[in-house]
Formats: structure tokens, sequence, C-alpha cells
């Protein structure tokens, strides 16, 4: 797997957002903390498209995490790139009943108060920090570190929150299938995605081939396929189809998928594997996946360097 | 020999309906003990009353099972069927009686000597596609002393994960009986606390012994346990003695009340569903879509009492598509000491996705995968390479 550092700014996003996410996971998460959970913390929304501030601005928070009992959110924007004081306006005009509009729910909605809180990993810590101080941004920002979370600048609202930081964890340890997939993943984490679902419904289905449109697929790839707008379906789509028809066509791999465009539609899987109950056979077609995708992730890491 | 023959010679009645299955059991459990105590008989020898507990995503007439031939008859009942199988290339046939009252935990009766019926349930459960054994982890096996009168124990433990190297202890099976059986037990279990207290006295040529006993508290699982199931409050004396598998197999050895024997089952596949379900719906991951978009679900975690030293090794046999654990994956390494595993449980078709480091496994099951995936990872680890292992993951209490 390529490192963090080897990683386009969207995985980077993908990674910061589990582990903000692991932070309220239930216990179950072994190797990695979950103070937020037990101050009482759920993950209430999940990478949005976007939504309106109180000034009916756009702002599109990556993951809000509100405690019902104390009638507080963190609204979480993970940054892998640049902040812009645009940003830091648009989120400075969010209030209470915007996110009673989001869908946010608490014991008490009309003492609902709440923290923008901005996080950024150890790699961009010192233009993230510049930036803040340059905005004059006053939200409590974190740091995720190899070893520990920071509270970098700024106090949270709520007091039990401060308390917290720095929180110590492994970050090799955070859980990257809590949010396994995002628009933006790079090829061969869609392609291990599809791998996955493909073979998954060859095992339902009890037979050694099957026909299915690729949409069918893509849905069960991307489980938040519903909340997406219709440009980023669109994207998402263009980049399956191209991602299939490439595999298709491969030496390898290409012996177990076929693919069929077809203009205005998503077009046509057919996925076989010969004899799929011998154990030879599921065997040889791992082993054939893991050397595809070994070979895209590869191919990413070469591009990503030069 | 009179008697013996007359039990080997179990004459198969016409099966009707419950009441019928149910006098037959009852004739048959009856006979058993008293055969049993007079010619020291084995049980493979035997025709005791053996149940079964499968899981099935199918119904009972699309039961398959590769190098069998399979007839499936109706009962009155629509909820039992005889399953008549024989091998391919044998002649005569042999009989379960086929509770489907529970359509996805069924009990599978039978009065054939294990021979027989163990070798094909095991052909049903390993290879068949949506059919499983329920996997009853060494802790809940551990419970069954609560439910009657421990008899003895059984131990089965067969490392297939490390090099050989590292194996120290390779295969291990035991039986333990008497009253004392669950403190042996209970000592192997505590052998790397003596471990260390005599490692404290320096005595150098000990050591390859102590590492064997600490070997033993990891393998070590409890695979059976035998019990005396006496009815509450009942003071006709009525019991029965109870054999049960982990793999959900129960042996009446005798006694003189074949509820005793049903409601052991009964109570543990109700018990055992409860978790499965809870596993489906509360812990299997994914999204709700009403607005606004909220996950549901969360991972769970095996967390391991002996350290994986080769993560690589350990992940290559975990994926390795074959029996026992029958999971595909495509790994990517974290680093060194993590991996991350895109899976397929082979035997259902459902998705699993595994982090692994040297202390723990997490599951990250998706919804509408099966829970009984998680049960049998988490068994077949307590029996293959960490007895001590346990699985954590719900706020309050244990799952099994």
């Amino acid at each position: 797997m390529e490192t963090f550092s080897e990683m386009v700014p969207e995985e980077k996003h993908r990674v910061l957002i589990c582990c903000m996410m692991a932070l309220a996971e239930p216990p179950g998460t072994a190797g990695f903390p979950n103070p937020l959970y037990e101050l009482g913390y759920e993950i209430d929304i999940l990478e949005w498209d976007a939504v309106l501030n109180s000034k009916g601005e756009v702002v599109a928070p990556d993951i809000i995490l509100t405690d019902k009992r104390s009638n507080h959110s963190m609204v979480m924007e993970c940054k892998s790139s640049e902040l812009s004081e645009n940003q830091i306006e648009r989120y400075n005009n969010v209030e209470r009943t915007d996110l009673v509009d989001w869908g946010i729910s608490s014991d008490d909605p009309r003492k609902l108060t709440h923290d923008i809180t901005l996080v950024s990993s150890y790699e961009n810590s010192g233009t993230f920090f510049n930036t803040l101080h340059q905005w004059n941004c006053t939200f409590p920002a974190l740091q995720v570190g190899l070893v520990q979370i920071e509270k970098i600048v700024n106090e949270f609202s709520r007091e039990e929150l401060n308390r917290i930081f720095p929180i110590r964890i492994r970050f090799e340890y955070i859980p990257q299938y809590l949010y396994p997939i995002s628009r933006e993943s790079p090829d061969h984490v869609v392609m291990e995605q599809i791998l996955q679902g493909l073979l998954s419904r060859l095992y339902r289905h009890e037979s050694e081939e099957f026909e299915v449109d690729l949409k069918d697929v893509v849905i069960d790839t991307f489980p938040h396929w519903e909340s997406m707008g219709a440009d980023i379906r669109a994207k998402i789509m263009q980049k399956c189809q191209r991602i299939i028809a490439v595999a298709s066509k491969d030496d390898v791999i290409g012996r177990y998928i076929e693919y069929q465009y077809m203009e205005h539609q998503s077009g046509r899987i057919k996925f076989r594997i010969p004899n799929y109950r011998r154990t030879n056979a599921v065997q040889a077609f791992q082993r054939v996946g893991t050397e595809y995708i070994g070979r895209l992730r590869k191919s990413y890491v070469q591009q990503r360097l030069f | 020999m009179q008697a013996t023959d007359e039990i080997n010679k179990v004459k198969q009645p016409e099966i009707r309906n419950r009441m019928d299955l149910h006098r037959f059991l009852e004739v048959v459990v009856n006979k058993t003990y008293e055969l049993e105590k007079e010619y020291q008989r084995l049980e493979e020898d035997l025709n005791m009353v053996k149940s079964y507990i499968i899981e099935s995503h199918k119904p009972v007439n699309e039961l398959t099972a590769s190098g069998y031939t399979i007839r499936v008859s109706k009962t009155d009942d629509p909820t039992l069927f005889i399953v008549n199988f024989k091998k391919t290339d044998m002649s005569k046939f042999s009989t379960l009686y086929v509770d489907v009252f529970d359509d996805r935990f069924w009990t599978a009766h039978t009065v054939e000597k294990s021979a027989i019926a163990d070798p094909f349930i095991g052909k049903i459960a390993r290879t068949e596609i949506k059919n499983d054994y329920i996997w009853l982890p060494s802790q809940y096996m551990g419970r069954f002393k609560e439910k009657g009168i421990p008899r003895g124990i059984t131990l089965q433990y067969s490392e297939i994960m490390g090099d050989e190297e590292e194996k120290l202890i390779g295969d291990l099976s035991m039986k333990l009986w008497g009253t004392a059986s669950g403190d042996v037990l209970e000592l192997f279990r505590n052998l790397p606390h003596i471990k260390a207290l005599i490692q404290k006295g320096g005595e150098e040529k000990l050591y390859h012994i102590l590492d064997v006993c600490e070997g033993l508290s990891y393998s070590s699982p409890l695979s059976g346990i035998g019990i005396t199931y006496t009815s509450k409050d009942d003071c006709d004396s009525r019991y029965v003695l109870d054999d049960i598998i982990y793999k959900g197999k129960f042996t009446a050895r005798g006694g003189n009340s074949i509820d005793g024997h049903l409601y052991l089952i009964r109570n543990t596949k109700e018990e055992y569903a409860n978790v499965i379900r809870y596993i489906e719906e509360e812990i299997a991951m994914g999204l709700v879509h009403n607005s606004p978009l909220r996950m549901t679900g969360h991972p769970i975690s095996i967390i391991l009492s002996r350290e994986i030293e080769d993560i690589e090794l350990f992940s290559n046999e975990l994926i390795s598509c074959k029996y026992p654990f029958r999971l595909w994956g495509i790994p990517r390494y974290v680093t060194k000491e993590v991996v991350a595993i895109t899976g397929v449980d082979l035997h259902t078709g459902g998705k699993l996705n595994l982090e692994l480091s040297s202390d723990w496994v997490r599951l990250y099951l998706h919804k509408n995968s099966c829970g009984n995936t998680i049960a049998r990872l988490y068994s077949i680890i307590q029996h293959h390479y960490d007895s001590n292992a346990t699985l954590e993951g719900v706020e309050y209490g244990n799952l099994f």
C-alpha cells in the first residue's frame, strides 16, 4: 500500500475522515481509541455534497459528530489541501438552525450548540497553521500525527473536549474500512471493491458466470450513491467505465471480465470463474486480482512521484 | 449380545410427524446408556441419538452434497422432513430427520452411527454454499457447565497458522473426564503465570517444558463438553447424558429424557440465533439512505493473547480460500505490521473486510452478510491459533 505521503489529496482526505469517525466509534475498533464515543458523540453525517448555511452559502462538512444528550455537534472539515478565507467565512455563518435543517437531532434542538472543527494531517500542519493565523480563524483545529492527535489552536466551546487532547494513536492503526472508498479514490481502490462485489455476487448466485449492468456494480461499490448529486454520479460512472474497460482488455484479469460499452447506458459486465466452487479456481482468481491491483497501485504511485 | 444386536439394528419406524419422532428418539435414548455401560462401547459403534444444528440459507429440498445421493421426503408436518442420503457409490441409504421449524437454523436428528452421519453433515457444512455449522466459541461451551452437571471435556486444537518452527504444540486433542476436568483446563490456561514464577527461579533446563506449558495455554479450546442434564424441579429424576461439540453436534449418550436433549438443543439454538441476528442487525455495517446520510453498525475485533509474529504468513493462511476459513481476499499492506484485506466469505458470498495487526483482527461485516461468518472466524481462530482469543465490540457484556 502506498504511504500516506504517496496518496492523492483526496485519498488522504478519506483517511482523515476515517480517523475522525474512529474516535466516535463504539468499542470494537481494537488498537484505536474512541474518546469522543465515550463522551457521547455519534457519527451523524458523512461526506455530503453540499448544504446551505444561514446566509444561503454552500458548505460541505465531511462529517458531523453529535452528542445528543449534551446538545453539542462537532462539524468537521478535514483538510488535505489549503484552507481559503472564503471557506472559513462560510463556516462562520453556520448557525444552530442550519444544523437542525440539515437533520441533526439532539435531546433539545433549541439548545444545540456546535463547534466547527478543522482537521489536518501532520504533513501540511505548517501551512495549515499559518493560514488559520492569517485569516484570524477561531475554530478549534486538530492535527493528526503519527503518534497523536493534537489540538493545535483555539478551544472547543465544550470544556470536556479540550481535556481529551492530545489523544495517543498509531497512525497505521487508523481503521480505513470505516469509509473504504470515496468518490475520488484511485483506480486500485475502486477496482479492489469492484472485484469484491463481483465475486460476492457470483457466490450468491451460485453460478460460474453472470451478467450485470455496470451501474448495479457501481451502486454496490459506492454505498452512498443515493446521496450523491447527478454530476458526481456521472463522474464516478465514467471512471468506473474506464477502469472496467481497461481491466477487460488485460491479458490476465480480462479472462474473468468482459465489458460491453453501450452508449447512454452504463454498459454490461459478464463475470466468469470456471469451476468457481473448486478451491484452486478461486485461488487463481485471487492471485490474478491481487497481482492486477498491485500493478494499478504501482502505476498510481509512480504517477504521483513523477 | 442380544441387546446389542437389537440397538445396532434399530428399526427406523415410519415417521409421519413430531410425535412419532419424539417416541422413536426416546426409545433409543433409553436403550443407549444401558448398552454403553454394559459393553463399554464407543460412540462410533452405537446408534445413539445425535442431533446437529445446521445453518442454512436454502430450503431443505435444495439440499445437496457432492458425492452423495439425497432424497428429501415430506411428513405430515410441514416443518419436518426426512432426508435419506447415501454415498454415490454405496447402496444403502441412511436417514436424517430434519426439523426446519426455524427455517435458518435447522436441527437434524439421526440414530445413524457417527461414522456415517458426521461426514455427511460435514460435507454439507464444509463445502456447500449457504450451509454451515454453528460455531460455538470456547466461552459459550464453558457455560454448559451451568446448564448441567459436567461429566467431562474435550480439547481439540490443530495449529494451521504460522510456520513449522513457530508451532510448539501443533495438533493436540484430549478428553478429560470427571468433575475435576474443568480445574485441569483452568490450570492449562494459567500456565504462563506458572512459567513466569518458575523463570524467576532461573531453572534453565525447564525452559523448553515451560514453553510447551505456555503453548498449552493457547492450545486448549473447549471443543466438547459432556453434561448430565436434569430437568428442573422434576420429582421423577428425569435426566439425559449429553455430549456437545462446538460445531453444534449433540449426542444423547443415554438417560430417560429425550426432552432434556431437545431442550438443550433448542436453548442453544435460540441463544446462538439471537447473537447472530444481533450481529447482522447491530454490527454489520451499512449506510442509511434517509437524509441525512448515516452509518449503521461498527467493526468488531478478535483480541489475541498470542502475538502474530509473521503477519504475511498469517494473512495468507486466512485468505487461502481453503477450509476452515474459506475466505477470499486481496491484501493491502499498510505497514509490515498491519494488513488490510478486502474479502469475501466463500461460505455465503458475503463481504467481509479485515485489518490485522499482531494483537488483533478487526472485522467489518457488510450489511446483508451472514453473522455466522463472525462466529466461524472467531471459533476457528480459537481452535487453530489462540484458544484464549476474545471477541470484543459490544458495550455491555459479551456476544458469546
